[in-house]
């Protein structure tokens, strides 16, 4: 198979990972990659926020050479298009190619780097091998510094993980479903407490990385972009409140950088999946919300709970929880802090920030509020400046009608979704 | 011209220049003229008639080592306010005025007169800048690179060709430098016809001929082709959203991208 049709079919096959986007890296250029780099002079560097070369018709940015180094897989999720039972033509590409496509599309300034992963096309180690050694190639053998990113194959030995975090900038292993009872049902041959584990092995990895840096010992830094995730959204009943409570421990306990959300893509006729597609919408809100827990400190159990467990698809999360917390409100913008600023609808980290530059320069007026990047059709209801109160009518109380166009709601928001599993708790046991 | 005009040769030390003059006596003009951009005479009351004397249309004023001190000067007393006049030197549009009244504040105030949002000079001046740094970031992504024959070094040079709105080149410069490493490239602004090569670890510029014989045609591969395919097989139909496409990759670029040009 020729070069270009093997490109097309492995790029295809890896498009769904969306865990992916950044290639930012704190990594120094030229710092020693492990035993010694005798390659050429190098080529490329890490920069600290990622590069965008390209959008893709749906406006999502292109930064990496994202590929799979192999698309036979003997796993069958049933979600996945590269399932053993589907019926698409399989490829496999060489180190070698992979090394050349790398170098020549960066040196062009078509990416800042390499994104790889594969499907299980022999025994994990085997495949976590290939993975490792085409990074290897290109950081000692051709001295490349641009980014690399790498899949942990799952039950992965720990000593390939090791090696493979000498190499690569970031390494991601995919939950894909929060529940064991989901993974369960459509993915039997993952298992997500070894997931978990790998997880918690490069936490550490590269904690101790840190740690032994600090105090002068000379370690070459593991996995300097840190870890991330993907959950897939809308292929099992899970709700909003599992996913992210679940995405909020991963930032919590085992530090990692992102956690990305999928919404689920109709393409196998399975039983065991919804036949529709997920809505984008909740993908856009789960966004916000993660923004939310990131950000703008909140935390997962104020924006969602039992009796309301998903995200409202009329209104962004902090709109919600703001309407839900009347006594919060309003917020004197004179003399309110940079969290509770946080707080309001229509103000974000950049407003808040200019305010409080704003306040120490001189007084503010009211006018003067859009230009600091407030959204003033949120944000009125919710401030008074020196007093006075901003919404137009005096008064006025918000609501859901003047913050959104939408009708009024009395049930519970659900994304349509009707049947839940049994033992709703979160099953992973989080050592 | 009333006496609130001063004047500069439209080189960077030339309004560096000009922005120390603010930032130590604290005024500022109500408007600056960018000598390069009209040629001055002598009844229209110069504050440098000095200055006017020396500058035909085109050379500096402050040249070579006077406006290396004038630059290290301004980056000595305040890297933000450097920052400030490097993009605002860069920028089509005239915020001359916003930056030295921005230097007049700094020094009354310091830090703060950069936080002040409620002065509308100063939001002015932040916007343009903005729209400077934007382009320049998207630079950093959009270029595209291909090798062509370099005689001067006898072999390759990997060259872009770039229509930025803004003379952006001097910052694209040092971040490819960085990129390339040791490899030869050169980033060709074609509206302002100019380009800037890498020899060794400086940059160059090139005008006319010199410009011209980095623009030969590209060596024979494959690469741009695959990269096409590549781009191609990453689409995902059931999520097209073509407007937020263009609106964080605007069509003015695409004629200069591979995997776009088609469209373009």
């Amino acid at each position: 198979m020729e070069l270009g049709e093997k490109l097309e079919i492995l790029a295809a096959g890896a498009r769904y990972d969306a865990s992916c986007a950044s290639s930012g890296s704190s990594r120094a250029s030229g710092s020693s990659r492990a035993s010694g780099s005798s390659g050429p002079a190098g080529l490329g560097r890490g920069v600290p926020a990622g590069v965008c070369h390209s959008f893709t018709g749906d406006g999502r940015c292109v930064s990496l050479l994202k590929l799979l180094y192999s698309n036979v897989c003997r796993y069958d999720c049933a979600y996945c298009l590269n399932r053993a039972s589907s019926d698409i033509v399989r490829a496999s590409f060489s180190a070698e190619e992979l090394v050349r496509l790398t170098l020549s599309f960066y040196k062009r300034n078509y990416i800042e780097g390499l994104f790889l992963s594969s499907g299980l096309f022999s025994d994990p180690d085997a495949v976590m091998a290939k993975l490792v050694e085409v990074a290897r190639l290109l950081r000692e053998r051709e001295g490349f510094q641009g980014y690399i990113h790498l899949k942990v194959i799952p039950y992965a030995s720990e000593k390939l993980i090791q090696r493979a975090g000498l190499y690569a900038d970031r390494l991601s292993a995919n939950i894909e479903l929060p529940t064991s009872s989901s993974l369960g049902l459509l993915a039997p041959q993952k298992s997500g407490r070894e997931i978990l584990g790998a997880m918690r092995f490069i936490g550490e990895e590269g904690a101790e990385r840190r740690e032994d840096s600090r105090h002068g010992l000379k370690a070459p830094a593991f996995a300097p972009a840190g870890q991330s995730t993907q959950l897939i959204v809308g292929a099992s009943p899970d709700d909003d409140r599992l996913l992210l409570g679940l995405a909020e421990r991963l930032y919590g306990r085992y530090g990692l950088r992102r956690v990305y959300y999928s919404a689920y893509s109709a393409v196998a006729a399975d039983p065991r999946l919804p036949a529709a597609s997920a809505p984008l919408l909740r993908e856009h809100r789960l966004y916000q919300a993660d923004w939310l827990l990131r950000f703008y400190g909140f935390r997962a159990e104020e924006l969602l709970d039992e009796e309301r467990p998903n995200l409202d698809p009329d209104l962004d999360p902090k709109s919600a929880w703001a309407l839900a917390h009347p006594e919060f409100f309003p917020l004197e913008l004179s003399t309110a802090d940079y969290g509770q600023l946080l707080r309001v609808p229509g103000l974000g980290v950049t407003s808040a920030k200019r305010i409080l530059g704003a306040r120490r320069a001189g007084r503010l007026r009211p006018e003067d509020l859009p230009r600091l990047g407030l959204v003033m059709r949120r944000a009125r209801y919710f401030l008074t400046l020196y007093g006075g109160s901003l919404s137009s009518v005096a008064g006025a109380e918000p609501s859901r009608a003047l913050l959104r166009d939408g009708a009024g709601r009395t049930e519970a928001p659900s994304w349509g979704l009707k049947a839940r599993l049994p033992g709703t708790q979160l099953e992973f046991a989080f050592p | 011209m009333s006496a609130g005009t001063w004047a500069y040769d439209g080189s960077l030390p030339g309004l560096a220049a000009l922005v120390l003059r603010s930032l130590e006596s604290g005024e500022a003009p109500e408007a600056v003229l960018d000598a390069a951009l009209k040629r001055p005479s002598a009844e229209e009351g110069w504050l440098w008639p000095e200055a006017a004397a020396r500058v035909p249309l085109g050379e500096g004023a402050l040249s070579g080592r006077e406006g290396e001190a004038a630059l290290d000067a301004l980056l000595g007393a305040s890297r933000r306010l450097y920052a400030a006049t490097l993009r605002a030197w860069m920028s089509e549009e005239s915020v001359e005025t916003e930056l030295l009244g921005l230097a007049a504040d700094f020094r009354a105030r310091g830090e703060l007169a950069f936080a002040d949002y409620g002065r509308p000079s100063l939001r002015r001046l932040a916007e343009a800048l903005r729209r400077v740094n934007w382009e320049v970031h998207k630079l950093e992504g959009f270029a595209r690179f291909s090798p062509r024959p370099d005689p001067a070094s006898g072999g390759e040079r990997y060259v872009a060709l770039l229509e930025p709105d803004h003379d952006v080149l001097p910052c694209l410069g040092p971040y490819f430098l960085r990129r390339f490493g040791r490899s030869p490239f050169a980033l060709v602004d074609l509206r302002r016809a100019y380009a800037l090569a890498s020899v060794g670890e400086e940059l160059e510029l090139r005008e006319g001929k010199d410009l011209e014989a980095l623009m030969r045609p590209e060596t024979e591969g494959e690469e741009a082709e695959l990269w096409r395919r590549y781009f191609r097989a990453t689409e995902n139909p059931a999520r097209a959203h073509p407007r937020l496409q263009r609106a964080l990759m605007p069509r003015r670029y695409w004629a200069q991208m591979v995997e776009m040009a088609e469209k373009a």
